[in-house]
């Protein structure tokens, strides 16, 4: 168990508090590149209500919600050339919070020199749209090698999920619930409409080793009939510090982005790359896509992988209370990690960098994973497809077909 | 485990972290000093437990 104190501390993630400071230290994603257009929309990120937009000038800017003259919403707002109107007295501001205009005052005020709104700086890679909350100068947007490869497919699955993050984090190094969540639950799902188990899933776990290095933990395991000579656990995969899973192989690689929009809520970015041996053609465009939580009758999606993920994830509680949980040594994967976030969080309040701050412009940051995993490739793409969130994307078919797999029956 | 095995601090300072977790009939602390930046476990168990080698 863990003190309600310290609960408290790695799972808050607002303005001044330590996790917060700390999570402010990272750019995160805050939209796919299609929501940032002419229309602003309302976005919330570690408990700030913000507004983002495209100007008539291509510039994307994300403001504070509410404007600094009578605090009406900025999405209630139109682009212009440069900047944003309020809708309500017709105030522009610009992407650095600057005010141009207040047509209402004096054609000789001075006033708009004077007003500010919070704005954060914005970036866009690979699809997405990065934000960064934290003190100045920002660090580098870290170009990790899923968001700049460029002979790969891609597509952006995405969903806002009613808990704290770090519940959906702790996940990531808890490689044993995949025997059981998925082998034993899924499974039984499974039998009861009359089918076959998932055959991977539901191998032993032999050994799993968790390693802090670089990029966040290293997580390697040995499942039943395999050796330490098997990528999984001669490569392993990793948690990329503070806000990512990778996962993936044979060609398809998957980001899962886990990103706080308050305490409460998490957006679930699946960030998908698909590349076949010799790399892909171009794609004109990224497709994005919500993945559905519920079916038709309302109740919770468990009949794939990812979908028993995110129910666990949700019902241990809008903020698990971790005060009365019982851990043992099965956990220590997530014990790491909880340790690593308390000695970061400590590194800011001594005001230092964190683990993962790009203070260099680099091209590319290379992350490990394994290549061969679960048997063969074109039965392990089927599967994926099936049991992640790929089963929704637009463009599963194409994906097989990008392979030379077969479709899916 | 309130204290630091290492340096001594107080563990209780906020920005510390300890665990507890739960092996057999042990109690097991994993902690982390803040201030000497150590990473410890404490066992707390009821019997110690050896090994024989064979003869
Ligand atoms: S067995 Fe782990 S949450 Fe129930
Ligand atoms: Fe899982
Ligand atoms: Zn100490």
């Amino acid at each position: 168990m863990l003190s309600p104190e310290k609960n408290e501390r790695l799972t808050r993630v607002g303005p001044g508090t330590p996790m917060g400071d700390l999570l402010r230290r990272y750019w995160w994603p805050i939209a796919t590149h299609d929501m940032a257009t002419r229309v602003p929309v309302k976005r919330r990120l570690l408990g700030e209500d913000l507004v983002l937009y495209r100007d008539g000038s291509g510039t994307v800017g994300l403001l504070a919600e509410q404007c600094p003259h009578r605090r009406a919403a900025l999405w209630l707002g139109c682009t212009e050339r440069t900047g944003l109107r309020c809708g309500y007295h017709g105030w522009v501001f610009d992407a650095d919070g600057r005010c141009l205009e207040q047509p209402g005052e004096p054609a000789d005020s001075t006033f708009a020199a004077r007003i500010r709104t919070t704005a954060y700086p914005v970036q866009e890679l690979g699809g997405l749209v990065f934000a960064y909350l934290g003190p100045l100068p920002a660090p580098e947007l870290p170009r990790y090698d899923l968001f700049v490869w460029d002979d790969a497919w891609r597509d952006i699955g995405h969903a806002e999920l009613p808990c704290n993050f770090l519940q959906i984090m702790e996940n990531s190094v808890d490689p044993y619930h995949v025997e059981w969540l998925h082998g034993r639950y899924g499974s039984f799902l499974r039998e009861l409409d009359g089918g076959a188990p998932l055959p991977v899933v539901t191998k032993k776990h032999v050994k799993v080793a968790f390693e802090v290095f670089e990029h966040g933990i290293l997580k390697r395991r040995v499942l039943e009939g395999h050796t330490e000579e098997d990528d999984d656990w001669k490569v392993g995969h990793p948690l990329v510090f503070p806000h990512m899973l990778r996962v993936g192989a044979a060609g398809l690689a998957t980001f899962q982005i886990r990103v706080p929009i308050d305490d409460e809520t998490t957006w679930h970015v699946w960030y998908q790359t698909y590349r076949p041996d010799g790399g892909a053609p171009p794609q004109t465009s990224i497709p994005t896509y919500e993945v559905p939580l519920v079916d038709e009758r309302g109740e919770w999606l468990r009949d794939y992988v990812d979908g028993q993920d995110i129910v666990a994830w949700i019902t241990q509680g809008r903020i698990s209370d971790r005060s009365r949980e019982h851990l043992g040594k099965s956990d220590l994967g997530v014990i790491l990690l909880r340790k690593l976030y308390s000695e970061q969080m400590a590194r800011v309040a001594a005001g230092e960098d964190p683990i993962c701050t790009f203070r260099e412009p680099h091209d590319v940051i290379d992350l490990p994973m394994e290549k061969d995993k679960f048997g063969p490739a074109a039965q392990f793409r089927a599967m994926w497809c099936r049991e992640s969130s790929i089963r929704f994307s637009p463009i599963r078919d194409e994906v097989l077909d990008l392979f030379g797999d077969p479709a899916l029956a | 485990m309130n204290f630091c095995p290492v340096c001594g601090a107080d563990l209780r300072d906020g920005a510390s972290f300890v665990q507890e977790f739960w092996v057999a009939q042990d109690r097991d602390f994993l902690g982390w000093c803040a201030t000497c930046t150590t990473m410890s476990s404490v066992v707390l168990a009821p019997t110690v437990v050896g090994h024989e080698p064979e003869h």
